[in-house]
């Protein structure tokens, strides 16, 4: 298996620079994943991993040997495309077999590998048709069992679910986590949406712009974001955001948020570069409890209209207003509240995130 | 329901009189030489023209396959087919450069647009140097100086209709091979051919016609030893007399390879027009 070591790495194309000086030691039989909008970069380190392109600075190393004078056919690595890259002439049987036909293995293992690896993915039955007789979410199993048929040491997906609908997707989800389990790869697996990665990866590395603003365990980088694009983009709903400035007061701290009020926030301890700074307050929508009573056993409460409530599947997101501001809840189950209806909005300080607002930065 | 009292289409009339006329056309000539060359030669001259032989004789075939026009079409056939195989091989290296690393100086749209200017040109504005340049290296009436120019003039068609199809195949699918082991030369052979076969076929088609039909670089580069069927025609004079039924005969043998390649290569050739 295979530890992949990703040493201080800058992709420029021309004057355009898509990777920025990344560095990631990725976990030998680990599933991390590269969570972040389109156009990060994610697509272009998993391509530089697998040697398709080449890395402007810095460099790639497997099990601590550089890769940097190894063709992409000797690296071990197999890759599932984001449009899968089945061949679109050949069977699904030659397209999972191609990788053991380069590799000159005899027919019978070819035969035996295929077989196994197309019952372990449930499509054993579409052997003899051609890609474009198969649905979507075939396709996509015919891509992975190209992938695992060689037993790679290191399996790289590029937005793989992307294109399925969304109830293949989390049926994926769940395989691709007991899958690596089981066979146990160093798997990287880039994604635009927060839900892959919370759902299968050990780490993920949020990536922006070309450079890894966190890179940690799904739950750390949950838990203690490090930076308002982690805060906001690892999580769904996506968390509220709302101004303010944090002063001082003898010894102690007061939030000053014209949405929420003054609150003392003297027990995060903020780590704070000067006495006074603004800030961008972070709370996630299930972290807010809605309520016609006011509670009392919470920190912060207000009250608030009801604007809209938003049923997705078996949940609900409540859209409020308090003081001109939009604040989001998530709630899990349908709740039909009346637009217009007046609520209680409560959370507690400890789910509070606090951003500087000038560095994007964690300070509590 | 009123029954509608069918009116006289003067639009479609006239349609169709245009293409049936056009039709005539095209056809005639071609029953034309059919009809000649199975006359003797002094029932060509016949006044009026006969519409059919009065002794139909085969005897313009019989000459033909005795003759030096056997070995003006094997000329042609040498040449065209490897200067067809040579243009359409290099056209294929071309487009793959042109379709996967364009921004280059060398596969610029600029170069690209250079390959066509090649062709917009009357061939006769290059054939001139041409025909003294392979005069001055003492190549002319070789296989070698037809074949070499036929794939220069050739190259800009093959290399403009392959991109298009190079162009087509998504670069994931080349790098999905890489990735599974295979070689730039695997590469191709396994998933790129494949998957243009349809251009290619067209593309081989056209090209070969083309050498095939070509009549004025064949006729300046050929000479005793190699010569072109086109080339050969002019040769048919006998004093005052021009020996139409062999040229006729000549002529519906030619037409036989590119009829044959057009029927059952048509579905591809019309793919390159209605993409």
């Amino acid at each position: 298996m295979a530890r992949i070591l990703i040493d201080d790495l800058t992709k420029n194309f021309g004057d355009h620079s898509v990777l920025n000086r990344v560095s990631l030691e990725v976990q030998d039989s680990s599933f991390t994943c590269l969570l972040g909008p389109p156009g990060a970069g994610k697509t272009t380190l998993l391509r530089i991993i697998a040697g398709l392109e080449s890395p402007t600075e810095g460099r790639i190393l497997f099990d601590g040997s550089d890769m940097a004078a190894v063709p992409p056919q000797q690296r071990g690595v197999a890759m599932v495309f984001q449009d899968f890259a089945l061949y679109p002439h050949l069977s699904v049987f030659d397209n999972i077999a191609s990788p053991l036909k380069a590799g000159k293995r005899p027919k019978s293992e070819i035969e035996q590998e295929v077989n196994s690896v197309s019952d372990f993915l449930n499509i054993g039955g579409l052997l003899d048709r051609k890609p474009w007789q198969l649905s979507g979410g075939e396709r996509q199993r015919v891509a992975i069992a190209r992938v695992l048929v060689t037993k790679p040491q290191i399996a790289l997906f590029d937005e793989p679910l992307v294109n399925l609908d969304y109830k293949i997707r989390e049926e994926m989800r769940g395989q691709f986590k007991t899958m690596q389990e089981e066979l146990g790869q160093t798997i990287v697996y880039a994604t635009p949406d927060p839900l892959d990665a919370m759902v299968m990866a050990d780490k993920v590395a949020l990536i922006d712009s070309g450079v890894v603003r966190q890179y940690t365990t799904v739950d750390e980088a949950y838990q203690r974001p490090a930076d308002l694009f982690s805060g906001v983009y690892l999580g769904f709903p996506a968390m509220n955001t709302l101004p303010g400035a944090i002063k001082k007061k003898g010894e102690e701290l007061f939030l000053d948020a014209p949405s929420l009020g003054i609150i003392n926030v003297t027990n995060l301890k903020p780590r704070l570069p000067s006495p006074e700074i603004e800030v961008v307050v972070g709370i996630r929508p299930e972290h807010i409890l809605i309520s016609q009573q006011q509670p009392e056993e919470l920190d912060v409460s207000l009250e608030a209209e009801i604007v809209m409530g938003e049923v997705i599947g078996s949940d609900t997101i409540l859209h409020l207003k308090t003081r001109d501001v939009l604040i989001k809840s998530f709630v899990p189950r349908i709740e039909r509240m009346e637009p217009g209806s007046k609520a209680y909005v409560s959370f507690n300080l400890d789910d509070v995130h606090l951003f500087d607002k000038r560095t994007d930065r964690l300070i509590a | 329901m009123n029954a509608v009292k069918k009116k006289f289409d003067w639009g479609k009339t006239l349609v169709f009189t245009g293409i049936g006329a056009y039709t005539v056309f095209v056809l005639f000539p071609i029953y034309w030489a059919l009809n000649s060359s199975f006359k003797d030669v002094n029932d060509v001259y016949t006044i009026p023209p006969k519409f059919v032989p009065s002794e139909p004789t085969l005897s313009a075939y019989e000459w033909l396959l005795k003759s030096s026009a056997r070995g003006a079409f094997l000329d042609s056939l040498i040449v065209s087919s490897i200067a067809t195989g040579l243009a359409v091989f290099l056209g294929l290296l071309a487009s793959y450069a042109f379709s996967r690393y364009p921004g280059r100086k060398l596969t610029s749209e600029g170069s690209f647009f250079n390959l066509l200017v090649v062709r917009m040109f009357p061939p006769i504005a290059f054939l001139l140097p041409i025909y003294w340049m392979w005069k001055y290296l003492g190549l002319i009436d070789t296989h070698f100086a037809l074949i070499i120019t036929y794939v220069a003039f050739n190259l800009p068609l093959t290399v403009w209709i392959l991109r298009n199809f190079v162009d087509e195949v998504p670069r994931s699918l080349e790098e999905a091979s890489y990735l599974d082991g295979y070689s730039f030369w695997q590469t191709m052979r396994r998933t790129m051919l494949p998957l243009i076969s349809a251009g290619l076929a067209a593309t081989i088609a056209l090209c070969w016609i083309f050498i095939w039909n070509e009549f004025l670089i064949g006729y300046l580069l050929s000479g005793k030893e190699v010569i072109t069927y086109p080339a050969y025609l002019p040769s048919l004079r006998r004093g005052m007399r021009i020996m139409w039924n062999q040229i006729a005969a000549i002529s519906i043998l030619a037409s036989i390879p590119s009829v044959l390649i057009l029927f059952f290569f048509r579905k591809y050739i019309i793919r390159l027009y209605f993409k």
